[in-house]
């Protein structure tokens, strides 16, 4: 099954690059000299597939594409890919990636501040380059990545970042790249939640909750106006950190999922003229005509989920995508999981194919719809000169598991594919064949 | 109080019955202080319809009754001279009725007491007829509803104690005990928290220890015979007043009650009682309808609340999503409950139990009877049945001469939405229940003061109602209204007499007027009369308030029309129904002529509407199983079916068959191979397989769905007694899913909390079967144990480390094998030693522990680490058994030689990790090198969702680690089988085996593929179409639920709903009245 890599520098790069025990990735230096990728069937994502591609790419950007035989490219590496794929690299768009490390060691979970409303966070500041989380998920072709913090009410600001780099500055494409808000709960309380809380208690929460939203954004405002006419206003963090959200430069990531929070966090943001991507959005299809009417993107957040209700089709989740897609509604597709897992992105968006999502528009939800979506439409998510040489080179279908992604550009520097665990296999191949067990 | 008059009672009973209702065994033994009061035993309630059984009416009969027991019934029987007469006309009479389960508090034992149990929710020893009983309050409210005895039980406990049927008398004194030990109350509670680390904390462990205490309570009555026999050489048995208690249940001598909270508990009661032989009746949810099949065939008597379930909120589209189908099925449903089970030939009686409010009973038995219950069904459920049910059936249940006088006198029929029960008569005792008032005003009349207005009013004392027509046609109603007997008092608005404020009235009903005085908001007070009949048509004089164009209006409701004669209301002052007459009853007033108002007024115009609307709207008479969405009428049955043309991955040793057929006959597979050359039987079903891939029925070997109560009884560290299989949930609605994803069979298991868990159940998603019919039955049994950090991260018991799980586990097999060198030496004795040799105790822990060493149960290990993995491989093997699987086992392939070595298997996640610590190292090549180093590998789910793409998983085992794809599949199909011990069934597509196999549209390892078919047993369990066909009826049944639940809540608001409920009058009894 799996499709052997054909080209001698292929081969030397993965002996070189994952070299036994090395357990962690050493980030790649700058690109300093052109690099053309030829004989690859090329998936631009933004226009047709081409077959006998090449894509020349220098100083971190694409640079020239086309089909045959490759140019001439002066001093340029060249990387020979008979019978792989090329693809734009695929973007998680709803991670913690860096900010966690063990799930369940508070200590090394960093995505919730302290307080409910804590808009003056960043996330990209606390990134860890290090984090061995990363280097899987790049193994499967995620090379970009939205960041966001999450819990509370207005829980800061996301980051978006390129997946290599010796520090998260270094890694940063955006470090405020929107407001993330946990929108409150509007289901209509549930009988067994009424046991730690009455009705009333819930009823009494959800309108506090509510109002502190709307608060903090009047008092923003208010306090916008202050500081422009009155020299003598004490700064507040927390409402400069949301200035580019109030202003609509950047949008509010709201993560809502049943109908009534999407219906309520739509309202409010048109209401506010504020560019709002609905998170999560596991009944955005029950909303279809309001995200429509007000262009509203969603971040689908994993199809890989239960269905919310018992009577719901047991494909609801899986069908999702399709149906936003046949509505015309914007959207990315996210893991859905945990910052581990974040590499069964690629599987969910496969799913929605298996259930009615067209495969072209599966590839764009990873990839130019999700940049698009987190502000990074102009240089990321397809092959397009001009464009961030970020890329991967597959052994076929980057949706289907048994695919292997075997080359990795970001920024035109060739990364390293090599993880923790690819390392914990070899050095256990080598107890077994120290044992005879295997051979190879 | 009144009850302290009462004096020794002298008598001679006629009827001469003897034990212990003679006369005078009821005489109070304390001394009166004061004037003695003479008490009247013997009644006679005449000229009433006597229903002296369900379907059994004497009209115009008589009843005696004498020292409290009834001396004759009948039309034609003699009225005894010192009889005091009732009236019964208009009236019936019904055995009293009985509720056969009234639970109240008890108090636990106090443990000083020394010999408790050591759970202190096993108090068998509690005895109700020791407690104090029911509050007179309770008692009064039962009484009020037509009750007359009731057994008690304790409300709380596992072993709760023994009831009693007592008497609903109001006197504590007359709280008769008819049967001093009624049924052994139990329990399946639990303590509902980990934190309290009270055993049980899960529904699996309230079964278990039910089953260990019956089994204590067993050896404990062997052991004290064999000590009574043979004193000398025996320490004498412990004490214990809990399994002393219980002899008697153990040995078939007392009922059992089982009470329960839903009907699938109700057939985990019906188990226990078949394992032990119990004599077991059980106290039931109300939702037995569905599972009404099972509990039919349990073939246990029922007593059955009459509570149904709120009515669901759809108000908003939120909240209508927030509701399942189910949820409104079982709303709908609920009220067919006695009915379907009776037609399912249970025995059934009613009981009041789970009523938030006891009054609500008549309303909720009504609703049964609108479904279909019939009344004499619903008399003697609460009547002959339980009658019989506890044992009484010789002294109460039936009019019969002999019988305890407990009756309840109707008027009408008891089964009306608010039956007017005017008496209930206890032990031949009359309470009072409710009663005409001795006078009334009831129509129009015309209210004229002395300061010279004049208003038109209606009036009804019944009702409490007073109301002033205004002459435009509108009309105000009185503030309030007050009615004590003849007394009547009311406000009214002050501007129907042109004043600011509001204007008192007082007065009494008297010669058919209301004549009394007004006091103006200034103060000033006037003298008013109501007198019946409307005013002539009211001239601007007679009343300032009236505008001149008033008369052009429609006349309101009860305003005459002046030629007619205006109406009198009748007066009411005869003899009330059932007021003591002397000597004979006088011919009363017809009592309907107050009422016979021919213009109703729009409260009575609701009221009918209401009757109305009592022709419900029936629900569906056939019910899905599981109720609910994708539930089925009928389960899935075997057919003969051919897939051909499909490419076929058997999972055994002929690979993949490209073109291959498969045919499947009576469950089993009867062909596996090429297409060509194969011809199927006429009678197959053919399934064109072009395109498709076909594979065995997928597996999941580590699966916590469809578990009720719980997965974990975390609170020991040893808790080998608890079984999943006592606790499966088979309309978990994730089977379905689980289904539409191609999984066919599934491994229950304990959570991880423990160093040694709970058994396991092997199932088949047979959805719409019963628990019992998806069990695989001859699967080796299971045991879930646990290491590392989940079961060391209690502080409060032991292990807290991997150091004491090691240890744990060894002091466990420890006992286990002196356990069975305990009983190998006890059974290798001859007849006469081990008659005078007490046995050891039967331990059902230690019994699994030692199924374990025998090789006849297997581990299911969750383990992460090496060196635990290690650990548990070498204390087996110290131990002499083998490990059946590793689960997780995430650093399975750092000690793959070991496992392979041991021969246990590895059932692990395809790529979970991080997610704590000792997952860090979990790799997803982890599969593919254990398997390379020999481990027979599976992967598994342990997740509801996950167990929907099981196929999937195994691709990861071709992308980690470069498996052939067919090898892959086997991670998920055979191999797992073969680590259950369930692969000669299945797990593979050979001929012989279960035809467990699904049909996907293209390789199951692709992630584009979708589960088109799922069979199990030959039987399609799952397909694309019939689950079309099941969203459509379940969105149309939605919706027909919707509009029926927003119709209700339309015609009957909730408010409107509460305040609508029978009862009783409130009065309370006064020293005047003629009470007993």
């Amino acid at each position: 099954m799996k499709i052997a890599p054909f080209l001698t520098t292929i081969v030397t790069f993965t002996a070189g690059g994952s070299a036994l025990g090395q357990s962690r990735q050493i980030p790649a230096p700058p690109q300093m000299r052109p690099a053309i990728i030829f004989r690859a069937t090329l998936h631009p994502i933004t226009a047709p597939s081409i077959e006998r591609g090449w894509v020349v790419f220098e100083g971190g950007r694409i640079t020239d594409l086309g089909s045959g035989d490759p140019p001439d490219v002066p001093g340029a590496e060249r990387f020979r890919a008979q019978g792989l794929h090329v693809y734009p690299g695929l973007i998680g768009t709803d991670t913690t990636l860096g900010l966690v490390e063990t799930q369940s060691v508070r200590v090394t979970v960093d995505y919730t501040e302290f307080g409910r409303i804590t808009p003056e966070t960043r996330a990209v500041v606390a990134i860890n380059p290090d984090s061995d989380l990363i280097p899987v998920a790049r193994a499967n072709g995620i090379l970009t990545a939205m960041v966001m913090p999450r819990g509370g009410l207005v829980a800061g600001r996301s980051s978006t970042i390129r997946l290599d780099g010796w520090t998260w500055a270094d890694m940063s494409i955006d470090p405020e790249a929107g407001l993330v808000i946990d929108w409150p709960r509007t289901d209509p309380p549930s009988r067994w939640r009424r046991r730690s809380q009455s009705e009333e208690e819930q009823k009494k929460k959800l309108k506090e909750d509510l109002e502190a939203i709307e608060h903090l954004f009047d008092d923003a405002e208010a306090y916008f106006r202050s500081r422009r006419s009155n020299p003598n206003q004490a700064a507040d963090l927390r409402y400069e950190a949301m200035r580019d959200a109030i202003s609509g430069n950047k949008p509010v990531f709201v993560r809502a999922s049943a109908r009534g929070q999407i219906e309520s966090a739509v309202a409010w943001a048109v209401r506010r003229g504020l560019l709002i991507v609905i998170v999560g959005g596991e009944e955005a299809a029950e909303v279809i005509p309001l995200l429509r009417r007000h262009d509203v993107a969603v971040i689908v957040g994993g199809v890989h989920r239960l269905p919310r209700r018992r009577d719901d089709p047991y494909d609801s989740r899986y069908t999702l995508p399709a149906t936003l897609h046949e509505a015309g509604i914007r959207f990315a597709i996210a893991s859905g999981s945990s910052a581990a897992h974040e590499r069964t992105l690629s599987h969910n968006a496969a799913t929605a194919v298996a259930f009615g999502l067209p495969k072209e528009r599966a590839l764009e939800a990873l990839t130019i719809s999700a940049a698009r979506i987190i502000g990074l439409g102009t240089t990321h998510g397809s092959i397009e000169v001009g464009k961030a040489a970020t890329m991967i080179v597959t052994t076929g279908d980057p949706l289907q598991i048994t695919t292997d992604t075997l080359l990795a550009f970001v920024d035109g520097r060739r990364i390293d594919l090599g993880n923790r665990h690819k390392s914990l296999y070899e050095k256990y191949r080598e107890k077994y064949r120290q044992l005879g067990i295997i051979t190879d | 109080m009144w009850l302290k008059r009462f004096s020794v009672l002298l008598v001679a009973s006629g009827v001469g019955l003897s034990g212990p209702w003679e006369a005078g065994c009821l005489a109070q033994t304390a001394p009166v202080n004061g004037i003695r009061s003479a008490e009247v035993r013997a009644h006679a309630i005449v000229d009433a319809t006597v229903v002296v059984a369900p379907g059994q009416e004497i009209p115009g009969a008589t009843i005696v009754i004498r020292d409290g027991i009834i001396e004759a019934v009948g039309d034609d029987v003699a009225i005894p001279p010192d009889a005091r007469i009732w009236s019964g006309e208009g009236l019936r009479v019904y055995p009293g009725l009985i509720d056969a389960a009234l639970l109240i508090g008890a108090d636990e034992p106090a443990a000083e007491r020394g010999a408790r149990h050591w759970n202190r929710r096993v108090h068998p020893e509690v005895r109700m007829a020791e407690e104090p009983g029911p509050d007179r309050s309770v008692r009064e409210d039962l009484r009020k509803l037509g009750f007359t005895a009731a057994a008690v039980y304790p409300d709380s406990g596992v072993f709760r104690g023994s009831g009693v049927v007592i008497a609903l008398a109001d006197a504590d004194e007359h709280l008769l005990s008819y049967r001093d030990r009624a049924a052994m109350a139990i329990g399946l509670d639990t303590s509902g928290s980990s934190t309290s680390g009270e055993y049980p904390v899960s529904a699996m462990g309230a079964v278990a220890l039910v089953r260990q205490t019956l089994y204590d309570a067993r050896w404990h009555a062997d052991a004290t015979r064999i000590w009574a026999a043979q004193p000398r050489g025996h320490e004498p048995p412990i004490r214990s007043a809990a399994l002393e208690a219980l002899a008697s249940v153990i040995q078939g001598r007392q009922q059992t009650l089982f009470c329960v909270s839903d009907e699938l508990s109700v057939l985990r009661a019906a188990s226990i009682s078949r394992e032990f032989q119990l004599d077991a009746i059980i106290l039931a949810s109300g939702l037995e309808f569905r599972r009404l099949k099972e509990v039919a065939a349990a073939g246990h008597a029922l007593i059955v609340p009459c509570r149904y379930p709120e009515r669901p909120d759809v108000s908003s589209l939120s909240a209508a999503d927030r509701v399942s189908l189910r949820q409104m099925m079982t709303w709908e449903q609920a009220p067919t409950n006695p009915r379907r089970l009776l037609a399912a030939g249970v025995t059934v009686a009613l009981t009041t139990h789970r009523l938030e409010k006891r009054k609500d009973f008549p309303e909720a038995l009504h609703r049964a009877i609108l479904h279909g219950l019939s009344e004499d069904d619903a008399l003697a459920s609460l009547t002959t049945t339980p009658a019989r049910l506890l044992g009484v059936a010789d002294i109460m249940g039936t009019i019969e001469v002999g019988k305890v006088a407990n009756l309840v006198t109707v008027e009408g029929t008891l089964f009306a939405r608010k039956p007017k029960v005017r008496s209930t008569w206890v032990n031949g005792r009359r309470y009072e229940i409710s009663r005409d008032p001795d006078v009334t005003f009831q129509g129009p009349g015309t209210l004229t003061t002395s300061s010279g207005a004049v208003l038109h009013v209606d009036v009804d004392t019944t009702k409490k109602r007073l109301r002033v027509y205004l002459p435009d046609g509108t009309k105000r109603k009185a503030k309030k209204v007050i009615v004590e007997r003849d007394r009547v008092s009311a406000v009214l608005e002050g501007r129907l007499f042109d004043v600011e404020g509001y204007v008192r009235l007082q007065g009494v009903v008297t010669e058919g007027d209301i004549v009394g005085t007004g006091v103006m908001p200034d103060g000033g007070q006037f003298a008013f009369t109501i007198t019946p009949g409307a005013p002539t048509p009211p001239t601007p004089e007679a009343s300032k308030t009236q505008p001149p164009e008033a008369s052009k209006t429609q006349p309101p409701p009860g305003a005459t029309d002046p030629d007619q004669p205006a109406q009198i209301p009748a007066r009411k002052t005869g003899p009330q129904a059932e007021a003591p007459t002397e000597p004979r009853p006088t011919e009363a007033e017809p009592p309907e002529a107050a009422r016979d108002d021919p213009e109703a007024d729009d409260e009575e115009q609701e009221q009918d509407q209401e009757a109305e609307s009592e022709e419900i709207e029936l629900p569906p008479e056939a019910l899905p199983r599981p109720l609910g969405a994708y539930g089925l009428t009928e389960p899935p049955q075997p057919q003969t079916v051919a897939v051909i043309g499909a490419t076929i991955w058997t999972a055994g040793a002929e690979g993949i068959i490209t073109n291959g057929a498969l045919l499947v006959a009576d469950g089993t597979i009867a062909y596996v191979g090429p297409a060509d050359g194969f011809e199927p039987p006429a009678e197959a079903i053919v399934i064109d397989g072009s395109g498709k891939h076909v594979t065995p029925g997928l597996i999941d070997c580590h699966s916590h769905t469809g578990i009720s109560g719980g997965v974990n009884e975390s609170t020991q560290a040893v808790t080998a007694e608890v079984r999943i299989g006592d606790v499966i949930d088979p309309d978990d609605i994730n089977f379905y899913r689980q289904l539409a994803g191609g999984l066919t069979a599934a491994n229950q298991l304990h959570g991880s909390a423990n160093p040694i868990g709970g058994q396991n159940s092997v199932i088949k998603l047979k959805w719409a079967r019963s628990a019992e019919e998806m069990v695989i039955d001859d699967a080796i049994g299971g045991i879930k144990f646990a290491l590392g950090e989940n079961v060391k991260r209690s502080q409060s018991r032991y292990p807290n480390s991997r150091m004491g799980v090691e240890a744990i586990i060894r002091d466990a097999f420890t006992a286990a094998g002196e356990y069975q060198a305990r009983w190998q030496r006890y059974r290798s004795l001859d007849d006469e030693e081990r008659a005078l040799t007490r046995p050891p105790r039967r331990d059902l822990e230690l019994d699994a522990l030692v199924e374990i060493l025998q090789g006849t149960r297997i581990v299911h290990c969750h383990s992460y680490r090496q060196d635990e993995i290690l650990m548990l491989v070498r204390l087996a093997e110290e131990f002499g058994f083998t490990i059946g699987t590793f689960q997780h086992v995430l650093e399975g392939y750092k000690v793959a030689d070991a496992i392979a070595a041991h021969g246990a298997g590895a059932s692990t996640f395809s790529d979970w990790w991080a997610y704590k610590i000792e997952v860090m190292d979990a790799i997803p090549f982890n599969g593919a090198l254990m398997n390379r180093v020999g481990v027979l590998v599976s992967f598994n789910s342990d997740s509801s969702e996950l167990a929907r793409r099981l196929n999937t998983e195994a691709a990861k085992a071709v992308r980690y680690g470069g498996l052939n794809p067919h090898d892959a599949l086997k991670f998920v199909t055979i191999n797992p089988a073969t680590q259950l011990r369930i692969d000669h069934r299945t797990g593979s597509l050979m001929t012989g085996k279960d035809a467990d196999f699904v049909i996907w549209s293209e390789s199951p390892l692709s992630t584009y593929a979708r589960c088109e078919q799922t069979w199990i047993e030959g039987a399609r369990y799952f397909d694309l179409d019939d689950d079309r066909d099941r969203r459509q009826w379940a969105a149309s049944e939605r919706q027909r639920l919707v509009q029926k639940i927003l119709k209700a809540a339309h015609d009957k608001p909730k408010d409107a709903e509460d305040a609508a409920t029978p009862g009783g009058s409130r009065r309370e009894h006064s020293p005047d009245e003629p009470e007993p």
